[in-house]
């Protein structure tokens, strides 16, 4: 935990309050304990990843900091205000949007559709009952400039289910960054891309603006570098470490969990290998 | 959706000449492609307006039709759009149908007995709500099927209030001044006008930001949540408003029977509104009340001809799962599509003629978005 200090200590010279901080977050579902005493503090505007191996929790500390999930102990905040008793829905509304692993977009609608409906998400027009939502003008001009910025305008007529699997993935993003998330959790933005595929997604993500914090969670450490200024690395729903990418990288523990027992030293970037799956 | 004639409406081909048969075809489809609804609607109102004028067996016939066209379409917009199928819309009808029935017993009025009867199946509805939509899939189902045969029960069992097997008849219907439930042409009159203003407040709903929010649910609740909707209020009020239709289905349905009975909430009249819905088409409106029409056909007129006539709806309904999953109004849809397609296919042959007239860029294969 001397790490989560040192960074905890650095984040307090920093104006305002952290964007997410986990205090001792606990998940156990049935006697398994999936997430065990998880301390983060993360500070308004960075990019952070949270690194593991499948299995390590990251799936279930994103459910537990979005609101899916409740923690068994422990609590959340976001930008200084206890979320921990908030629903989801309640979460997006001060401003927390995340993207899912297992892709969740609304299928047999079309893309414009899917994105329309992000764009009332934080209105209270996605009550209102009796005018089209063709008629919304703004929100549909909205949906269609956002959809024209990531090469999905010629899609918009299209059921999001005919889309190839690197579009969906982008709508995914498209659909939280729609609410003008000022935190967004994305899990595993990348995740069954093709290498050119990949690269779009991430230049996507790295046009994002400055003041969105971005947390992120990839189990391949080769997709974070570049894009994330620090990380948390999990290991059988532990932390096993938190700081600077380099530190991380640099860090024998994470090399052991990564490499196995056999890591060279130096600077070698982790290869294929690095990619547990 | 409701009609093929949603959808992004492709531009009709900027100033070129038609040319040739093609170009004629061309220009008549386009034309015709924004109007073609408003006819049909129209063509629709005009009929059946014309049907219920007689006091014939046909305006009786077409009057259970719109009865039960009422209940399907409500039940569309809970299972079709929202994804949540109810088995007990049987017992709703029901209780609208009693509501009003066992005030008048009570001497109320037949207006204050309308009024009662609405306000039982609102709070009914709120209430059963809270139970019912904590679950979904088949556990909805289930729980929407108990509800049913509980409510079926009650009117079975609870002879005090309801007579029991014999049913509860309505004597007298509202009558505000010239205006006289009792008489059989303003009675069928009005099923007509509550027909369409259900019809049109549903399409309306389907079509807004609150009905896109359902199919939202049904496409995908995790996501709708994670994007700042509390879907449970959601799926609370698309229930919410399937009840009370039904029970102003249930209404109509004892004034236009003049007998409210167990028999009709009992367990395959929960399943006969499944069906209607099914065979009209999911997701549609208008489908189902296409299912309903052609299930009461099937029931008053096929039975009184033939004897095995749940064979033949049966035998109906799998042809039409088979051979047209989106029901009577799926074969609408796949009309529309192909003439989208023939659109396409037709500017493109035009933009590719002879003539160096400027290619127009055609959207390939727009309109029909479901």
């Amino acid at each position: 935990m001397t790490a989560a200090q040192a960074l905890t200590q650095d984040a307090g010279s920093a104006p305002g309050p952290p964007a997410l901080t986990a205090e001792h977050l606990c998940r156990r579902f049935r006697g398994v304990t999936a997430v065990t005493d998880v301390s983060l503090r993360i500070p308004a505007g960075t990019r952070f990843g949270i690194i593991g191996p499948n299995g390590a929790g990251k799936t279930t500390l994103f459910n537990l900091l979005s609101g899916e999930l409740r923690p068994t102990t422990g609590s959340v905040a976001l930008f200084g205000r206890d979320i921990t008793g908030l629903r989801t829905y309640r979460r997006v509304a001060l401003g927390l949007g995340r993207t899912f692993q297992i892709t969740r977009v609304f299928g047999d609608l079309t893309v414009l559709e899917n994105l329309t409906l992000a764009q009332h998400g934080l209105s209270r027009t996605k009550l209102s009952p009796l005018r089209p939502w063709r008629t919304y003008r703004a929100m549909t001009a909205a949906a269609t400039e956002l959809a024209g910025s990531f090469g999905l305008a010629g899609r918009l007529a299209t059921p999001a289910a005919e889309l190839s699997h690197g579009e969906v993935r982008e709508l995914e993003v498209l659909l939280a960054l729609a609410l003008k998330p000022r935190v967004l959790l994305l899990d595993e933005p990348a995740a069954g891309l093709s290498p050119a595929e990949r690269v779009s997604i991430m230049a996507l993500l790295r046009s994002l603006p400055d003041e969105l914090t971005l947390v992120m969670i990839e189990h391949d450490i080769d997709v974070l570098r570049g894009v994330v200024d620090s990380a948390a690395v999990l290991h059988l729903g532990a932390l096993v470490t938190q700081g600077s990418m380099r530190d991380i990288q640099q860090d024998d523990r994470v090399r052991e969990l990564y490499l196995g027992r056999a890591a060279p030293g130096g600077r070698h970037p982790p290869g294929p290998e690095g990619s547990v799956s | 959706m409701t009609g093929p004639g949603d959808g992004p409406v492709p531009p009709v081909s900027p100033g070129r000449p038609a040319r040739g048969f093609a170009g004629l075809a061309l220009v008549s489809l386009e034309r015709s492609r924004p109007l073609i609804g408003p006819v049909a609607g129209l063509a629709a109102a005009v009929i059946l307006f014309l049907l219920l004028q007689g006091n014939g067996f046909v305006s009786t016939l077409v009057v259970d039709m719109l009865v039960y066209a009422i209940a399907a379409m409500a039940l569309d917009f809970l299972g079709g759009y929202t994804g949540l199928i109810s088995l007990g819309q049987a017992g709703f009808l029901g209780v609208g149908a009693y509501g009003v029935a066992i005030a008048e017993v009570h001497f109320f009025s037949p207006w204050a007995a309308v009024g009662i009867s609405l306000a039982v199946v609102l709070a009914l509805g709120l209430a059963l709500g809270i139970v019912a939509v904590r679950v979904k899939g088949v556990s909805f189902v289930i729980i929407t099927l108990a509800l049913g045969q509980v409510l079926w029960g009650l009117a079975f069992q609870w002879v005090g209030l309801s007579e029991g097997d014999n049913g509860i008849s309505v004597a007298t219907l509202p009558t505000l001044g010239p205006f006289d439930l009792n008489d059989p042409l303003t009675l069928r009159m009005t099923v007509l006008l509550v027909f369409w203003v259900v019809a049109l407040l549903l399409v309306l709903l389907v079509h807004s930001p609150f009905g896109l929010s359902l199919r939202g649910v049904r496409s995908n609740e995790a996501r709708l949540a994670a994007l700042g909707y509390r879907t449970g209020l959601h799926r609370y009020l698309a229930w919410v408003i399937t009840v009370f239709l039904t029970g102003v289905a249930g209404v109509l349905y004892v004034f236009v029977n003049q007998l409210i009975s167990p028999s009709t909430m009992d367990f395959s009249a929960n399943g006969l509104f499944v069906i209607m819905v099914v065979l009209g088409g999911l997701r549609s409106i208008w489908g189902p009340a296409l299912g309903a029409a052609v299930i009461v056909l099937f029931q008053q007129e096929l039975s009184l001809y033939v004897v095995r006539w749940q064979t033949l709806m049966g035998l109906t309904l799998i042809a039409v799962v088979l051979f047209s999953p989106g029901g009577f109004w799926g074969l609408v849809r796949a009309a529309g599509r192909r003439r989208d397609a023939l659109i396409a296919r037709l500017r493109a042959r035009q933009a590719s003629g002879p003539a160096p007239a400027p290619a127009s860029r055609t959207p390939a294969k727009q309109g029909e978005t479901r």
